[in-house]
């Protein structure tokens, strides 16, 4: 992946200047499987450069996957294995290694994608592996157990449009130089978060149903997080920060660096955020 | 190709209608349910694999005006034409995941005689399988075919037709009674009974620790390797002792085997009634598990490297000690090296001196008066230069600064670095010399000079003691360890001060300006000649008056 990572900001540094290159030679691979009767899928994703979309699927599909890439920059790797029920997919969209840097300013690097479907019939523990891609990740309505998403130079977007048919115990996001967006978190049933950006802006919004109580760690480098919150869900934030504004309206300030939301001893659910940070600004806002 | 093709379909209808349930597997009934499909298509190529429940796959390429089933040639078609168009059409349904979907209307479909042949051989494969899906679709595909079998067919066709089919009978009857043997369908066949040379060989070369973690086994175990095979089958009640490799091949496991099973670019099927006393290991390989693996299903999670050491000479030869003569010469090249990078720095702080000595006086200042804030600034510059380069070089409108900000970069760090060996210049001479020879040798290049002396004498005993490394190669590393810590601390105070004192341009952390020191004992001394005089001349005035 770190070949990934310096291929991802290479074609940053290439981006404004990218444009449709005559030399590309773009094979369409797609795979669906169907489901037999499997009681669990474990599935990583390793996509260096692309579009990526993910969302829920047809249930009698374990899986449908479809990938259009320059094979002569590009390999894709896919491995299924299964064992007493439980299956595994990887799926691997990287650099080769006959790809030459010097040609990355001519790669028309948006025009490979890759869209994955997954089945909501079963529990499902996702990782996922992102270089330079702007990714629409859809995880409404999927029964999500596990779930670790890191990105490197990319614009992600995370939604959970229905809630999570499982609980998760524990969701892990990890942001490079990125706009990272996660949206109805309320829905992702995630226990515990983690969610930390190197540079850039990290937008977390916290609606949805709500039937449980979180806690979750925010760690940003550089950039600025928007945390919205929905008014009903009671919200504490213990913050710690060099360099950081930090705007809460609508919180009452303890001691310690502590905020609580006024609804905390009323709420039926709560929020336990930490966040940190080192030079940018946090701003909180209720719903 | 009719002929072939009639062939073919025959030979499923055969097969279908004769193979005992024990050949088919356990799983007769679902025996062509497809469980998998892949396709990939290039501006040259499309293809269909499916891997059906059974655990038998089928490949079907349309390459450069080829139609090849299963890596064989099957017939040929225009390209660009009506097949190959259709071909497409049927491949995108197929890439939803309902190979049926797109059935009717490839199905459907009229070609031209130059696809006629490639058109049906399609078909005649195809049939059986979409009937798994449809069963109405199937039911009519296939009295198409037969129709179209039935209508293609002369007279002589259908003698070699029947005779064609007599033989398959005959390979059928002698397939039930070699039952309990494996069926190793195409590829190549290699048994490794006697691999203890070669064990020994992969020892020599470095490669039996990698392949012993991998196989988690016994190199001496034979070994047998199936490469390339459509299929290779061990029906149930068979047994293999051997470890199996399957080498792009697809096997079915009904039986039981002792050994552990290694599959590479490949599928495997282990069917309820299978029984595995080892590990399976999958190398971009699907494996699909029903019966027992008393061992474990792993996937190297990448392919371990073989990384092949170098072989081991027979007579080892102890490597020799360096000779005192090439620590010497080392030493020399070391202090070399040393005097260069003195001469250099030196040269470019004379210009520095000469051209911003203002400046220069002033971030030496700040690092003499603010040593810990210029230390802690310097340390936060270093932290950040990479996180801030980064962001300037992903938003456009910055991207243009970024040579300007490392070049900036680079001669704040040289800036202060000067200005670090300045003031270590600076104090030593007020330190080592008297008030008069002070004043003599108080100008900055002499504090540069003499401060980068200070800076740099650690490597300088670094060289000397390396010459002598077996006596004192503890203070040589002490010492080279020491000079470099030494030069990361006056590198990043004397950036911290270059930032704070904005390239020598406030004071905000300097000293105030002193006047020149005047020692009072000098002073003294100085005064009292004049003091002497003074008073004689008093007594004098006095003992005129009186």
């Amino acid at each position: 992946m770190r070949a990934s990572v310096i291929l991802a900001v290479a074609v940053m540094l290439a981006g404004p200047a990218a444009a449709p290159a005559a030399g590309q030679s773009w094979r369409t691979e797609a795979k669906a499987r169907q489901y037999r009767g499997q009681e669990f899928l474990d599935v990583k994703i390793t996509y260096a450069v692309g579009r990526f979309e993910l969302r829920k699927g047809a249930d009698h599909l374990l899986y449908r996957l479809d990938s259009r890439y320059d094979e002569d920059a590009f390999d894709l790797r896919s491995n299924y294995l299964e064992s007493e029920g439980r299956g595994s997919l990887r799926i691997e969209i990287d650099d080769n290694d006959d790809i030459d840097l010097r040609d990355l300013k001519d790669y028309d690097y948006e025009a490979g994608n890759l869209t994955l479907d997954l089945t909501g019939a079963i529990p499902l523990a996702l990782d996922l592996e992102m270089g330079a891609v702007e990714a629409q990740l859809d995880l409404g309505g999927l029964k999500l157990r596990r779930l670790s998403l890191q990105t490197g130079a990319s614009d992600t977007r995370v939604s959970f449009s229905e809630p999570n048919r499982e609980a998760a115990e524990f969701c892990t996001f990890k942001a490079g130089a990125a706009s990272f967006r996660v949206d109805d978190l309320g829905n992702s049933g995630c226990r515990r978060m983690q969610v930390s950006g190197g540079i850039g802006r990290l937008t977390l919004d916290f609606s949805g149903d709500w039937d449980h109580d979180a806690t979750g760690d925010i760690n940003v480098g550089l950039g600025t997080v928007q945390i919205r919150v929905p008014a009903e869900l009671g919200v504490r934030i213990e913050k710690s920060t060099f360099l950081m504004s930090f705007d809460a309206p609508g919180f009452e300030k303890q001691d310690g660096g502590v905020w609580l939301s006024r609804n905390w001893d009323t709420a039926e659910h709560h929020l336990t955020l930490s966040v940190s940070g080192v030079l940018g600004g946090v701003e909180v806002d209720r719903i | 190709m009719l002929k072939h093709v009639r062939y073919t379909g025959l030979l499923i209808l055969v097969l279908a209608a004769t193979v005992p349930t024990e050949v088919a597997g356990q799983t007769a009934q679902a025996v062509d349910e497809i469980v998998q499909t892949s396709v990939a298509l290039t501006g040259d190529e499309a293809i269909l694999h499916v891997e059906l429940a059974s655990g038998r796959s089928l490949q079907i390429v349309l390459s450069d005006g080829q139609v090849l089933i299963d890596g064989d040639e099957a017939g040929r078609y225009a390209p660009g034409g009506a097949l190959e168009s259709a071909w497409r059409d049927l491949l995108r349904e197929a890439s939803l995941g309902e190979l049926g979907s797109g059935w009717a209307s490839f199905f459907g479909s009229e070609f031209g005689n130059t696809d006629a042949g490639a058109t049906q051989a399609i078909r005649a494969v195809l049939v059986p399988l979409v009937a798994g899906i449809s069963a109405d679709a199937g039911a009519e595909a296939q009295a198409v075919a037969a129709a179209e079998i039935q209508e293609a067919a002369t007279a002589q066709e259908a003698a070699e037709t029947e005779a064609a089919a007599a033989s398959v009978a005959a390979q059928v009857e002698a397939l039930e009674g070699i039952l309990l043997d494996e069926v190793i369908v195409g590829g190549l066949v290699v048994e490794l009974t006697q691999v203890k040379g070669l064990a020994r060989q992969l020892v020599r070369i470095g490669l039996a620790p990698e392949l012993e973690r991998l196989l988690n086994g016994d190199l001496e175990m034979p070994v047998r390797i199936v490469i390339d095979a459509d299929e290779y089958r061990l029906p149930e009640g068979a047994a293999l002792d051997e470890m199996l490799l399957l080498v792009e091949s697809n096997g079915v496991v009904a039986g039981t085997i002792r050994s552990n099973v290694l599959v590479a670019d490949g599928t495997l099927l282990i069917l309820p009634t299978a029984r595995i006393e080892g590990d399976v290991i999958a190398i971009d390989a699907t494996v699909t598990n029903q019966g027992t693996v008393e061992g474990t299903i792993r996937e190297p999670r990448h392919p371990a490297p073989v990384v092949v050491a170098p072989a081991t000479p027979r007579v080892r030869m102890r490597q020799r000690a360096p000779s005192a003569l090439s620590r010497v010469t080392s030493g020399l090249g070391s202090l070399a090296k040393t005097v260069a990078m003195y001469l250099l720095f030196a040269f470019m702080g004379a210009l520095i001196v000469y051209f911003f000595r203002g400046q220069l006086e002033t971030v030496s200042d700040t690092v003499s008066f603010s040593f810990g804030r210029s230390f802690l600034a310097g340390l936060a510059a270093e932290v950040l230069f990479l996180p801030i380069g980064l962001v300037m070089t992903v938003l456009v409108v910055t991207a243009i600064a970024v040579p300007f900000y490392v070049i900036g970069f680079g001669l704040l760090s040289l800036l202060g670095y000067t200005a670090v060996a300045h003031a270590a210049g600076e104090n030593l001479t007020r330190r080592r010399f008297s008030w008069t020879d002070r004043m003599r040798r108080a100008n900055s290049y002499y504090y540069v000079l003499n401060g980068l002396g200070v800076l740099l004498a650690l490597f300088v005993g670094a060289a000397i003691t390396h010459m002598a490394y077996p006596l004192l190669g503890w203070a040589h590393d002490l010492l080279i360890v020491s000079a470099w810590i030494l030069t990361w601390i006056a590198a990043t105070s004397g950036l911290g001060a270059a930032l704070l004192s904005r390239a020598g341009t406030r004071r905000t952390y300097a000293r105030p300006r002193e006047l020149p020191e005047l020692p009072a004992d000098s002073l003294a001394e100085e005064m009292e000649p004049i003091e002497r005089r003074a008073e004689a001349r008093r007594r004098a005035e006095r003992s005129d008056e009186s």
